[in-house]
């Protein structure tokens, strides 16, 4: 039942097996409704986000607003393992997931929910408005300029994977004691997670200065720089391998500066930071990026490209480890390309599965867990209680 | 009491850096006892490399060393040797689980190989997250977390389009591989309680790290479009931006997402003449018009407080935050205060420790130092191979348990 910043942690769970059933509005949930589309055409079976965090799952439609619907949802959490509970709740949705309501009625589930900042009652939250109370968006951009939000939904993701990592320790607290459970992840801490080299840092030199935003850079300096042809790659100074980047600045440049014996300590570099970038720039800008990163990585230097996400898509490295895959859709009547999940295992083979059409799977889940049988199912579709799919729709 | 549903579970964790540890702090949190093999011949860089408390400079004092490593034991053996690498294979007879995010042909080089891990445990969870995973032509490069996070799309994506891509101000896919892996390992776990069965597990960090970005890959594999950076606007949400307020470097981050929300925002702020224009009612007339709107905000709020500003539109509904620094999360935000556990270190100085961002039936999961180099080598050669002090005080000599 999550809303957006949790849906993620569900399709988690489908790509590792678990049977996940999306309980949406008869409108179909909000995740269905968000651009863009395929071929820019807007319809509920065709949102890229849909198609991408619903993945996997089973649809069950609802009419949310009505108490009949909820009344089902009780039933079918009593036989769930885990729930995973809306961020923002209207009045009915608050109602049913009182923790203290839930856990005498279903003792055994697990529930996973999740808060904008602990301990206070704002609950409307959006991914800049996470990434900005949980500390990440003040480090993007450069100084003097407005903090830059990064790409990605990174509050959105950094919740829902703290909220997956949730829901499969109530299955193992579960199997060890027999009751469910409460896991509240606060969308701030979970961004804050994502920082947590900067907390030290303030508590033991700062004393509440602010630090600057990072640039071009992250930890440690400057790491993005533009290549001869106007590309752009990452280069990291590792300590280990700082001589052989000297080598390759004499090589390229001409240049023994570094030479010298007072660079070979750490904390001398730190110091001189600002020439080391420099050098650097000049280093970048005598190739490609590609050839770059051929000589860096041959010279154990780490340089990697910074890529569009056209330069992912025909990647060879991705493409020969199968990472893109193709999955047909009976409501787009047409296969999609799409990535697969990032897990490999022996114990089984990471199979890619579509997005369900709205309500494609409503009567599947009411016969198989709820026990309704054909009759009792009719009559709730008639009585707008329960929405189910179209056979042969298209979108 | 907090559960921690994976004690009594034993990992063995060959991983260095942030993105490895990290992941087996994960299962520490959740009452594994994770055993970190360390050695004087290939110190974990996270030791070194760091903040530092003022004056200090020592491989157990580092502040993302003990994030990283949080209730973790710490031994030493030297896997150069072979009686260190026969010493490995013994422990990992008592173990559950074995991690490592090295290149991919490391652990085989040692003879740690899954195969040669399951020849001595059957039911073995052999987990590796190497950078671009074990097979690809990239295989063998070598990046950390902010190469990771631009070989991803990021940072590509990441800033105004007439500006260049912007590093992200963290190593961030060094803080979300761990939740990936951990939530693969902690699978296993259960698959191994039902079925017995034991399992190689590998996660690409380069992979996860693509899983970061929203719609944009499917964009571009479905519809042959290469989305642009725009800045801190927003294709669902308008207006959806970062505002100057009163204060140096003080910002407020501020999201309309329907025509509630910009009728509540706009009487909060005094934006009555918005507010009366029909056309900006809805999203496709405010994107339309964004320009003349944020530059309206801006003049409202630029003398304001950013706190008191979110807090008023909150209560109406209207997604609204400061944009808050770490100073502010350490020192100011009472909301964020309870992440951080503030413990006396033993080598005399007091530091932060992060929790994870969750609490279990209300409460945080316990939490506790990260060990000092080896603290825990008698203890755990003593305690699980039953090696005796003679035999250990011989295995230091010959740099084996060094």
């Amino acid at each position: 039942m999550a809303d957006e910043p949790l849906v993620m942690a569900s399709t988690l769970l489908a790509n590792l097996g678990a049977r996940v059933i999306r309980v949406e509005s008869l409108n179909g949930d909000g995740v269905r409704r968000r651009g863009p589309f395929v071929a820019e055409v807007p319809g509920l079976e065709r949102g890229l986000a849909h198609l991408r965090y619903n993945a996997g799952k089973q649809s069950l439609a609802l009419a949310l607003d009505r108490p009949e619907a909820w009344q089902l949802v009780g039933t079918l959490v009593s036989r769930a393992d885990i729930v995973i509970a809306p961020m923002e709740q209207d009045a009915l949705a608050a109602a049913f997931f009182d923790e203290d309501l839930l856990a005498a009625v279903a003792p055994t589930v697990g529930i996973v929910d999740a808060v904008l900042r602990r301990g206070s009652a704002a609950t409307a939250a959006t991914d800049l408005v996470g990434t900005a109370a949980g500390g990440l968006l003040y480090l993007n951009g450069f100084e003097g300029e407005p903090p830059n939000l990064p790409a990605g939904k990174l509050a959105y993701k950094q919740t829902s994977l703290a909220a997956a990592l949730g829901a499969v320790s109530l299955c193992l607290e579960r199997a060890l004691s027999g009751f469910g459970g409460r896991i509240t992840v606060s969308m701030q801490e979970a961004v804050m997670w994502t920082t947590i080299q900067t907390a030290n840092e303030n508590y033991w030199h700062w004393h509440q200065a602010r630090p600057g935003r990072h640039g071009l850079g992250s930890v440690g300096g400057q790491t993005v720089f533009e290549a001869r042809e106007g590309g752009w790659v990452s280069f990291y100074q590792h300590p280990p391998y700082w001589p052989n980047f000297v080598e390759w600045v004499a090589e390229a440049l001409g240049d023994t500066r570094f030479a010298d014996a007072a660079w070979e300590d750490q904390l001398y570099r730190f110091h001189h930071i600002a020439e080391v970038t420099e050098v650097t720039r000049a280093l970048c800008l005598t190739m490609s990026r590609d050839e770059l990163v051929r000589e860096g990585q041959r010279r154990s230097i780490l340089v990697v490209p910074v890529q569009g996400v056209s330069d992912i898509a025909s990647d060879p490295h991705l493409r020969e480890r199968g990472f893109f895959q193709s999955v047909w859709h009976d409501q787009l009547g047409a296969s999609i390309k799409t990535m697969r999940a990032p897990f490999g295992s022996t114990a089984y083979e990471m199979e890619t599965v579509r997005a369900p059409a709205l309500g494609e799977h409503s009567r599947e889940v009411l016969s198989s867990l709820c026990g309704f049988d054909e009759e009792t199912i009719d009559d709730l579709v008639a009585g707008g209680v329960v929405g189910v799919a179209t056979a042969g729709m298209r979108s | 009491m907090t559960p921690q549903p994976l004690t009594g579970y034993r990992v063995i964790d060959f991983c260095w850096m942030i993105a490895g540890p990290l992941t087996t702090r994960l299962l520490a949190d959740l009452g594994a006892e994770v055993i970190k093999v360390e050695s004087l011949a290939r110190v974990d860089r996270i030791r070194e490399v760091g903040v530092q408390p003022r004056g200090e400079m020592s491989p157990e004092t580092n502040g993302v060393f003990n994030d990283c490593n949080a209730n973790k034991k710490s031994i030493m053996l030297n896997l150069g040797t072979a009686k260190g690498i026969a010493l490995a294979k013994d422990l990992v007879r008592t173990a559950d689980i074995v991690t490592s995010n090295f290149t991919p042909d490391r652990m085989d080089r040692w003879g740690l190989g899954y195969a040669d891990l399951k020849a001595v445990k059957e039911d073995i969870i052999v987990a590796s997250l190497p950078v671009m995973g074990s097979t690809g032509p990239h295989s063998f490069w070598r990046a950390v977390g902010n190469g990771v996070v631009a070989m991803s799309g990021l940072n590509a994506l990441t800033g105004f389009p007439d500006r260049p891509p912007i590093g992200l101000g963290t190593l961030h896919s060094d803080f979300t591989t761990p939740y990936f892996a951990a939530l693969q390992i902690a699978s296993a776990v259960l698959h191994r309680q039902k079925t017995g069965e034991g399992q190689y597990i590998e996660l690409s960090q380069y992979e996860a790290s693509v899983h970061l970005l929203d719609t944009e890959m499917l964009d571009i594999l479905i519809n042959y479009h290469e989305p642009a950076r725009i800045g801190n606007r927003s294709n669902e949400y308008a207006p959806h931006g970062v505002f100057r307020c009163a204060g140096e470097d003080r910002w407020i981050a501020i999201a309309v997402r329907d025509p509630a929300e910009w009728y509540a925002f706009c009487e909060i702020l005094g934006l009555s003449e918005l507010a009366g224009r029909t056309e900006l009612a809805h999203l496709e007339g405010r994107r339309a018009a964004e320009e003349e709107i944020e530059q309206a905000i801006a003049e409202k709020v630029g003398g304001r407080d950013a706190w008191e500003l979110s807090a008023r539109l909150q209560e109406r509904g209207v997604p609204a935050s400061p944009v808050e620094d770490v100073g502010d999360l350490v020192g100011r935000d009472p909301m964020a205060s309870g992440f951080f556990e503030e413990i006396d270190h033993p080598a005399g100085m007091s530091m932060l420790l992060q929790h994870e961002p969750v609490v279990w039936n209300g409460e945080r999961l316990p939490i506790r130092r990260a060990p000092f180099m080896g603290e825990h080598t008698e203890e755990v050669f003593a305690g699980l191979l039953g090696l005796k002090s003679d035999e250990l005080a011989k295995l230091v000599e010959e740099g084996v348990l060094s």
